[in-house]
């Protein structure tokens, strides 16, 4: 996975902190090497909540499990993990 | 070789990507009266609320239209690339419902609604042609709505990446298949209405099924019939002239 270089820099402020995004699918995990700059560690838990949420909206399989862990630069373990669980019965 | 380009040259050739212009139109376009002046990244131009008396051509760089919400979210709506009026709604309505914001450093052409006026009364055809680009304008939005509203993030980013190809391309500003987008993930996500760690997911899908390229500032498109599909992509609604369309 190449990450956020894509189009520039992942953020433009150099007073934010970088989280890292793995996100984790039916077992699969997409580590992200770049990651992105955002201000708190409560806008990155909400950036995971949201990209699972629309994830989820957007993905037609049923059971579904996404997981996404959140890390910062501090090191390899989640500051935060959110995780969501699609049933259908 | 010749004197570098007059500053409306860009509006000659973004008028004449959806239609005719005479000769003597094109030169009055050269002698349109504008201030240039050269404004750094991520500045507005014209703020919501704001009562401009100039309108706002981008001769160089890429700037957006956009609205921030009391809670600090941002919806982008718009991309104006060189050649582009965004503002040209400020001739007709007195107060600014939305921002007008740089992206990347840009070079602005200011001119003045009277300027503006005149011109378009000594040149009515060319007063067709903004109406005619306000029109278009608006059916960019009904194709945004449907992109944001109705489809999924995968779409939505082809579609977008499908939108400034053809733009720029129009406008003479595509190299092949490649073209500048200096524009963040962040950035996109505020224009795609998604989070920026899904537009990430959704432009490696893109590359992982071998429809684009990226360098750090610029998209190579690498399969395009298969780009415009992923985004549904159909150049009606920026009404392009044939030769636009196809350069």
């Amino acid at each position: 996975m190449s990450g956020l270089q894509l189009f520039g820099h992942p953020g433009r402020s150099g007073l934010n902190a970088r989280f890292y995004f793995d996100v984790t699918t039916d077992g699969v995990t997409a580590a992200d090497p770049d990651g992105l700059d955002l201000p708190s560690l409560d806008a990155a838990r909400k950036e995971a909540r949201t990209t699972a949420a629309e994830m989820a909206k957007e993905d037609e399989a049923c059971p579904k499990d996404i997981t996404i862990g959140v890390r910062d630069r501090s090191g390899p373990a989640p500051v935060a993990t959110v995780r969501l669980s699609l049933r259908c019965e | 070789m010749g004197s570098p380009p007059p500053p409306s040259q860009s509006l000659i050739v973004k008028l004449e990507s959806i239609a005719p212009v005479s000769d003597e139109e094109r030169q009055a376009i050269v002698a349109l009266p504008m201030t240039v002046r050269d404004i750094r990244e991520d500045h507005d131009i014209v703020r919501d609320q704001d009562r401009p008396s100039q309108c706002c051509l981008v001769i160089e760089g890429l700037a957006c239209r956009y609205k921030v919400l009391p809670g600090g979210k941002r919806q982008i709506f718009s991309f104006h690339i060189p050649g582009d009026i965004p503002d040209l709604q400020s001739l007709h309505l007195d107060v600014m419902d939305h921002n007008l914001g740089t992206l990347v450093p840009c070079r602005i052409g200011f001119i003045p609604h009277e300027t503006a006026r005149q011109f378009i009364r000594a040149h009515p055809r060319i007063g067709d042609i903004f109406w005619r680009d306000t029109l278009i304008d608006a059916g960019v939005f009904r194709e945004w709505i449907t992109n944001i509203a109705r489809r999924d993030s995968y779409q939505r980013v082809a579609h977008l990446l499908c939108e400034l190809y053809v733009r720029l391309r129009a406008a003479g500003l595509a190299n092949g298949r490649t073209y500048a987008m200096p524009i963040t993930q962040a950035e996109l996500a505020d224009a795609t209405g998604m989070s920026t760690v899904h537009v990430n997911r959704s432009l490696q899908k893109l590359r992982g099924d071998g429809l684009i390229r990226s360098g750090k500032r610029s998209v190579t498109i690498e399969d395009w019939d298969g780009l415009q599909a992923a985004g549904e992509f159909d150049p009606t609604y920026l009404h392009l002239r044939p030769q636009a369309l196809a350069a």
